[in-house]
């Protein structure tokens, strides 16, 4: 429960390595620890998008099988429209919360953060653009 | 204010100033006795000539009035006078002279204080009249304006003229009556010496003058040349490796070895200058006794002139030379007023909006009609062109088309924000332009994307709106004392004679009795822009505040336990973590945990808590010292490592607002001599601070690792300590976490959970803000925490509040005075879009029947509207439902 540990399985997972500690620590310090219990639902469909999830341990998944980004959230948020879909924990998650504006706030002042979210979105298109043509054209 | 200072000056205070003037004459006389009597004391009763012949007693204060010759001479005595042996002559007249310098003292102090409230008046009367021109400029003028400059115009800017006002006409008669009297006098006395001390005076207001000119020419050649020498300093230092890179400094040396030459010189003349004037000053002061001694003295000798009229010369050339040089300095600021009056003058000097045109209101159902509208930007690219429209009222309009096109231009054209355009616009057949402020706000009430929320609270600002109504006069109420002068005053200096700190609000506008309705106005006002939540949120994180109803209280503290019952029955309990004497409150401050409790006075304000000896000596006891300075030291260092990230005011940093991070240096200082004093060797001004840092630490909200069992259970232990111990009157310091009490300086979501909701739980949050609703609901303190919520501070400029919340306000004013038309122009660019919608559709009921223009991104989101008309670029490219009123659900 401490920002150090937090800080240290950011850097583990593949969306913000080679990040600074120093621009994780922003993450962590305008954040709030969550845990999420396997099953429990992360963000029911229609549910107004004012925060993101940085997950750093445990899986979430779709109802319908779409493929996630690893930060979660981010596009409701974005786009400042309901969640289009719910989000569960397959397993049991450990994760940062981020509220909109320090959201905002860390892609405006931090551009290692920045760039990373965008790759991390850039995987999630190409992910999609290679489905099957089915999934492909499922309404978003 | 077109015409110049003087023509100004003499408009405006005429009657004050030949009141002045009219003092200033009835003083001279005042002025010549006291010059002429030290004469009469000399001769008369020093001397004795008034006991010529072996007389024992002269006649004093005889009158005698002369009568020409023609009425056979001789004169009428009109009063015989007294008479008085030589002692008692001297000193009655002694005495009367005392007498005169006291009423000549008194005419100062009358001329100088009625010029000061003279000057006072004006410049109260000129800053006004420039604050109504500013109100009148166009729009287009008005963004081009840089406020803060107009603001310093009209509040220093206008000081040193406003000083002058008063001096204007006063100063030069009053100053220049008193030295030709003494002139006079001097003449009267002897021509010649009359003469000379005349010539020694036209010396000086002559030459003089014109060497402080060459003065001031070169003070400010100075001033110029060590602005230019300070800029090349500053470009040579930030240059500094270059010069050194490429040898440069015997060159870049030698030519600061040359201004500094020039400004030697410069400041060289200025001395010659300055003090040979001084020289030639005290030269002519001198040097005039030195004649009025010789040749005073010569002409006594030859009995041309006697003692005591040479006694009187001198003293009344002592009085010429102040004045005079008062006079010089005058006349220099007369040309430095001048220039600055002009200089503002010029600055307000603009196209003006018409003065309130017509202020008829506009029927509500008149028709509104362009006809060749045309609009173009400063640059002169056109960005709406040939427009001609009817639009019917009432009737619900949507704006579409790109941003950037004309949809953007005809809303502020009708919302009169774009003054400059071609064509007509019209409303009931009366141009917009000419329409008072009043009846345009009535028909037709703008709302942009920027709305301007002023310092205050919400409902300040949302009934702001509504002051339209003047309230009585100064002195309409009897019992207002001060009323009659206040409004005197106001008239006296063009101000409106009404107080700006009366209820202006116009109640009957809003459809409501008095101040008692107003509260159900402003809730549904809020209630239709979808505000509501919004503001009753703020009203949850606000402070109860002291002054609460004990029947309020009350229900707050049943509430609590209606909220523990709902909570247990939903399985939300574990979302809550209560306070409790017994337990360490993981979500609550160190400090509070403490207290257990919240500090109301600043004694025990955390940052200022271990300052206090009591608080102090409790930390010390239970050896919380020195893990709690530790605290404070990673505190520091957290924020040092955080703010070395990120801009100043980062929201990011939010969760550290309790330390001061403006000042960086400062905080590395504190952790350098942190560092340093570990060990005991800690100043007590770091150790406290360090101390008021801890206090302020929530383990789960910072994260840092720093609360472990023992320490909780230490702090628990001084808990027990610092109750038990607290002296009775340092307890009313403290508001005790108590069930059965209110908290009036704990936020109202914290006494009615009496708990804090955990951070760790994903989705809780808004489970426990419904429990909070319905017990709210059911213990009837909804109106009470929307109250709350109103009285939240908006910061300057709405600094405060989100976007949203100030786009709310903006909406829920314009609704609350319920105008005829609503423009909405970008208003609600803040909302997401689904926001946008339910916002839109609340306003469309709450102006059934009346009219509405909306910009909207796309002709899906304006179904329903009555009427669609949509831009393309420049142009009006379709109009949808345009001879349909029948169909129109807002009639």
């Amino acid at each position: 429960m401490a920002i150090d540990q937090e800080i240290a399985l950011l850097q583990q997972s593949p969306v913000f390595q080679g990040v600074e500690p120093a621009k994780l620590r922003l993450i962590a310090v305008s954040a709030d620890r969550v845990s999420i219990p396997a099953g429990a639902t992360i963000y029911a469909a229609g549910e107004s998008s004012n925060e993101v999830l940085f997950i750093l341990s445990g899986e979430a998944e779709t109802d319908d099988g779409y493929p996630l980004p690893h930060i979660i959230g981010v596009i409701g948020t974005l786009l400042r429209r309901p969640r289009a879909r719910t989000i569960r924990a397959r397993t049991a998650i450990e994760a940062l919360r981020v509220d909109r504006d320090s959201f905002l706030a860390l892609t405006q002042h931090c551009s290692a953060i920045s760039l990373a979210i965008m790759t991390d979105l850039a995987r999630l298109a190409d992910t999609l653009l290679t489905m099957t043509p089915a999934h492909a054209t499922e309404p978003a | 204010m077109q015409s110049g200072f003087f023509a100004y000056v003499w408009r405006h205070s005429r009657r004050e100033q030949l009141v002045v003037l009219f003092l200033v004459l009835a003083s001279l006389p005042f002025y010549w006795v006291s010059l002429d009597i030290p004469k009469r004391i000399v001769n008369d009763a020093i001397q004795g000539r008034a006991f010529r012949d072996g007389a024992v007693e002269a006649r004093l204060f005889e009158v005698t009035l002369g009568l020409p010759d023609l009425l056979g001479g001789g004169g009428i005595t009109l009063t015989e006078g007294i008479l008085l042996a030589q002692l008692p002559y001297l000193l009655a007249l002694s005495f009367l002279f005392l007498g005169l310098t006291l009423v000549n003292g008194a005419f100062k102090y009358v001329i100088n204080l009625r010029k000061g409230i003279l000057g006072e008046r004006m410049l109260r009367r000129l800053r006004f009249e420039l604050f109504t021109l500013v109100m009148r400029f166009r729009p287009e003028s008005i963004r081009a304006t840089k406020s803060a400059e107009i603001a310093s115009m009209v509040k220093d800017e206008v000081e040193p003229i406003g000083g002058f006002f008063g001096e204007a006409f006063i100063t030069p008669a009053f100053l220049g009556a008193q030295a030709l009297t003494a002139l006079l006098f001097i003449m009267t006395q002897n021509i010649l010496m009359g003469v000379l001390a005349g010539l020694v005076i036209a010396v000086q207001g002559i030459i003089i003058p014109r060497l402080r000119k060459e003065q001031l020419r070169l003070g400010r050649k100075r001033q110029v040349a060590s602005r230019k020498f300070a800029g090349r300093v500053s470009e040579m230092v930030d240059a500094a490796p270059l010069l050194h890179g490429h040898a440069l400094v015997p060159h870049f040396g030698a030519e600061i070895g040359t201004r500094l030459a020039h400004l030697f010189d410069i400041r060289m003349r200025l001395f010659r200058r300055k003090f040979s004037v001084k020289f030639l000053n005290n030269l002519l002061a001198q040097a005039t006794p030195f004649i009025f001694y010789t040749l005073g003295g010569y002409l006594a000798l030859k009995g041309r002139l006697d003692i005591g009229q040479l006694v009187a010369v001198i003293a009344a050339y002592r009085d010429l030379p102040g004045p005079v040089k008062e006079l010089i300095d005058w006349d220099q600021q007369r040309a430095d007023v001048l220039v600055k009056f002009e200089q503002v003058v010029g600055a307000f000097s603009r196209e003006l909006l018409p003065e309130i045109a017509d202020d008829a209101p506009v029927p509500p159902e008149a028709p509104i009609q362009t006809a060749a509208l045309r609009v173009s930007n400063a640059r002169g690219i056109i960005q709406l062109d040939a427009l001609s429209l009817v639009i019917r009222r009432p009737a619900h309009v949507a704006l579409v088309g790109p941003q950037g096109s004309a949809r953007d231009i005809l809303p502020k054209v009708l919302g009169r924000q774009i003054s400059d355009f071609s064509g007509d616009v019209t409303i009931g057949g009366r141009p917009i332009g000419r329409l008072g402020d009043k009846a345009a706000s009535r028909a037709l009430l703008y709302v942009g994307a920027d709305p301007h929320v002023m310092s205050g609270t919400i409902r300040e600002n949302i009934t702001l709106v509504a002051r339209l109504r003047a309230p009585p006069p100064f002195g309409a109420d009897d019992a207002d004392r001060d009323g009659p002068r206040q409004r005197a005053e106001a008239e006296m200096t063009g101000n409106p004679p009404v107080s700006g700190e009366s209820d202006w609000i116009d109640y009957a506008l809003l459809g409501v009795d008095g101040p008692a309705g107003l509260n159900a106005a402003i809730i549904a006002a809020l209630r239709s822009v979808h505000g509501y939540d919004s503001v009753f949120q703020a009203g949850l994180s606000g402070r109860v505040g002291p002054y609460v109803d004990a029947e309020i209280e009350a229900r707050i503290v049943q509430a609590r336990a209606t909220i523990r019952d709902l909570l247990s029955a939903r399985g939300l309990m574990g979302a809550v973590e209560p306070f409790d004497h017994r337990r360490y409150n993981s979500l609550a401050t160190i400090g509070e945990n403490l207290m257990f409790g919240r500090a109301t006075g600043g004694r025990f304000d955390l940052a200022h808590f271990a300052r206090d000896p009591f608080a102090r000596g409790l930390l010390e006891a239970e050896a919380l010292i020195e893990p709690l300075t530790r605290i404070g030291l990673r505190i520091v260092e957290t924020v040092l490592d955080i703010t070395a990230e990120l801009p100043p005011g980062s929201p990011l940093a939010d969760r550290y607002s309790f330390v001061d991070t403006s000042d960086r240096e400062a905080l590395a200082e504190l952790l350098r001599a942190a560092r340093r004093g570990r060990g005991g060797r800690m100043s007590g001004r770091v150790r406290d601070k360090l101390l008021g840092y801890a206090l302020a630490y929530i383990e789960p909200r910072h994260r840092l690792n720093l609360i472990d069992d023992l320490l909780a259970a230490r702090i628990l232990r001084a808990r027990t300590s610092f109750r038990l111990y607290i002296a009775a009157r340092a307890a009313s310091e403290i508001e005790f976490y108590d069930f059965g009490q209110v908290m009036h300086s704990a936020p109202i979501r914290d006494n009615l959970l009496f708990g804090r909701i955990g951070y760790g739980m994903q989705g809780v949050r808004g489970k426990v803000e419904a429990v909070l609703l319905e017990a709210l609901k059911a213990h009837d303190l909804e109106t009470f925490v929307i109250e709350q919520g109103l009285a939240q501070e908006t910061g300057p400029g709405g600094r405060l509040l989100t976007p949203e919340q100030r786009a709310l306000i903006a909406l829920a004013r314009a609704v609350l005075v319920r105008p005829d038309t609503l423009i909405l122009d970008n208003a609600l660019a803040a909302f997401s879009a689904a926001d946008q919608a339910r916002i839109i559709a609340g306003l469309r009921e709450a102006f059934m029947g009346r009219s509405l223009l909306v910009t909207l991104p796309d002709e899906a989101a304006a179904s329903g509207f009555d009427r669609i008309l949509t831009f393309q670029g420049t142009r009006l490219a379709s109009d949808r439902g345009r001879d349909d009123p029948a169909s129109s659900r807002a009639a």
